[in-house]
């Protein structure tokens, strides 16, 4: 979009935005300059007026959704028309639905609208209201404030096929598929709210090609691509104090924790504006030392594993995270999955300091604790890692009864879900996601309406908490 | 204010038939039936309308058709968009940042008017979602 203005586009910025124009002043810069609201409905596009009950726009988001000149044609005509085609968005919603395989019944109750309201939503003839059509274009992973404005792309339809697929991993498929949405459209979004501040960091990694062979294992190539990660984020050998911090603040990499069913554990997911990661907060997550193998387990698929590999999304259950043998004694069938349980391992626990770590101690059982209380492994991981890095040791010796990771690593990973207002937010946006939109609001970039519609709360009781929300982050 | 003459494709409702009118259906998503649309307003004596784009447009401030193009500026009731399916077919809305209708019962009135004038007429209705006429329509007209 091309956003340098003309000699005429300096009279469409104060039509437009209300703003006097200054030399050199662009649309983007008069947008955030802007104090003016635009609302849109289901067909329409206009300046904010008191009679209408669609959804509020920052004129930011009102000038990159839909560009200057639908913005001058509401200049000229008191409205602008935003559908593509008479088919949408009826069309894109039907097609999205059925392509993930779910009921209308079933998107009306994760969406918290009526079945009616999934409905017409895929009636052509209809005018629906805007605020029910953000919900059920949230719960399908589409793109609410913009929804009609561009025909569905193949790419999508894909994804979502994608999407269909890895609900067969789970016993309640419909209900993983309707979490992976959830999360996917969670993840995309913070992904357009930080594209601007994003950090670097992860241009450094070039994704690798490389599982093994007969005479390299795939372990070593994880283990190596562990090593190459703590050296290209500066980390030395010392313990990781906080994975989600890491992967929140320091890679920028979006991070949502929601509830999926018991036997998935987490997955990646990628799209053309980044990768994103997703936790389940049930199941053996629970448990601090898990959690954090899950995020170092995913962390290694987001930072090395090719796009087609990844194939948009990676879904992982807990069974495949959990060691029950010795590396060399593994029979892999998955060798992404062999990866990046040998990253996450030596990631969270480089070999050498766990052996040192072990031996410093007089029993075996004494060993083990230590490595776990160091490094915040899981009792399970722990034994195995050890047994891996001492190559002496028998794993009948490595037991101990009671043994769990303590507090202070619960306290350094723990969610911000629990004490996190306002209360109807869902567990999936209270995390750094939460941040990033009150960030955005506050700079204009959206209006406060769409920051209660993306948080899933009332634009009062955002306003009420907002504050809070920052300094959970800051 | 420029107001366009008859020689500029300037007319005047009266009673159907509209002679010589451009033809086409009115639209359901945007940049449709562009080439056919009119523009009109409710004057104080008179019913003016105009196609929006075509010959002689260039010399206009914005390169088409404004509402105050058919007015020269003057005040009006009421002013919109317009499609003729046929010469006694219409269907119009009240989009028109400076002669907008206020809400859906203006639109009706309007309708009844025109009707009168012994046209078969529908508008597009009101967008309660934006507080503004709607500009397509959807499903098939409401006839009048």
């Amino acid at each position: 979009m091309d956003m340098k203005p003309s000699h005429k586009d300096a009279r469409d910025i104060e039509e437009i935005f209300g703003v006097a124009y200054e030399d050199g002043l662009t649309f983007e810069e008069a947008a955030l300059k802007s104090d003016r609201l635009f609302v849109r409905s289901q067909d329409h596009l206009a300046f904010d007026n008191e009679t209408a009950n669609g959804v509020r726009l920052s004129a930011y988001q009102a000038l990159t959704i839909f560009g200057p000149k639908k913005l001058r044609e509401i200049v000229d005509y008191g409205s602008a028309i935003i559908p593509v085609s008479c088919s949408e968005p009826a069309a894109s919603i039907k097609q999205r639905r059925e392509s993930l395989g779910l009921s209308t019944a079933l998107v009306a109750k994760k969406a918290g609208v009526t079945e009616e309201d999934v409905l017409n939503a895929e009636d052509l003839n209809r005018r629906n209201s805007m605020q029910a059509l953000c919900r059920i274009a949230q719960t399908l992973c589409m793109d609410d404030m913009a929804i009609a404005f561009h025909p569905t792309e193949q790419n999508d339809t894909e994804f979502a096929y994608r999407l269909r697929d890895r609900g067969t991993l789970a016993g309640s498929r419909k209900q993983l598929t309707l979490g992976l949405n959830e999360a996917a459209w969670v993840i995309k979004k913070q992904l357009e709210l930080s594209a601007p501040n994003r950090s670097a960091i992860l241009q450094r990694f070039e994704p690798s090609s490389i599982y093994g062979d007969k005479n390299y294992p795939v372990w070593k190539q994880g283990y190596y691509l562990a090593e190459k990660t703590r050296e290209l984020l500066d980390l030395g050998h010392d313990p990781i104090q906080s994975i989600r911090g890491l992967l929140e603040k320091k890679l920028g990499i979006p991070l949502v924790q929601l509830e999926l069913p018991d036997s998935v554990a987490g997955g990646t997911v990628s799209f053309d504006q980044g990768r994103g990661i997703f936790l389940n907060i049930n199941g053996g997550n629970n448990e601090v030392g898990v959690r954090r193998f899950t995020l170092a387990h995913e962390l290694g698929h987001l930072l090395w594993d090719p796009d087609q590999k990844l194939r948009s999304i990676i879904v992982d259950e807990y069974k495949i995270l959990e060691p029950t043998q010795t590396l060399d004694d593994q029979v892999y069938h998955d060798f992404v999955e062999a990866r990046a349980n040998a990253f996450a391992i030596e990631f969270l626990a480089p070999g050498k300091k766990v052996e040192a770590a072990f031996r410093s101690e007089s029993s075996a059982s004494a060993g083990l604790k230590k490595v776990m209380e160091i490094f915040g492994l899981s009792y399970t991981a722990a034994r195995f890692h050890i047994l891996n890095s001492c190559k002496t040791i028998d794993l009948e010796q490595l037991t101990s009864t009671g043994c769990s990771v303590s507090s202070d690593w619960q306290a350094q990973e723990s969610f911000t879900i629990d004490f996190f207002k306002p209360e109807s937010v869902p567990f999936s946006r209270r995390g750094r996601f939460a941040y990033e939109v009150v960030m955005a609001e506050e700079m204009r970039k959206i209006s406060t309406n769409a920051a209660a519609i993306w948080l899933g709360c009332s634009t009062q009781e955002y306003q009420k908490d907002k504050e809070t929300i920052k300094s959970l982050f800051a | 204010m420029w107001a366009i003459t008859e020689a500029e494709g300037l007319l005047e409702l009266c009673v159907a038939p509209a002679p010589n009118v451009v033809t086409g259906c009115p639209p359901k998503a945007r940049d449709e039936s562009q080439d056919c649309k009119y523009l009109w307003a409710v004057g104080t004596d008179t019913v003016p309308y105009a196609l929006e784009h075509g010959d002689n447009r260039n010399h206009l401030s914005r390169g088409y058709l404004s509402h105050t193009n058919l007015t020269g500026g003057k005040p009006a009731h009421a002013g919109g968009e317009m499609w003729f399916i046929d010469n006694t077919t219409l269907v119009f809305n009240g989009a028109s940042s400076r002669y907008q209708p206020r809400g859906l019962q203006e639109l009706d009135s309007l309708a009844k008017a025109f009707k009168q004038c012994a046209y078969k007429v529908a508008h597009m209705g009101w967008d309660d979602g934006c507080g503004r006429p709607a500009r397509i329509l959807r499903g098939e007209p409401e006839w009048i």
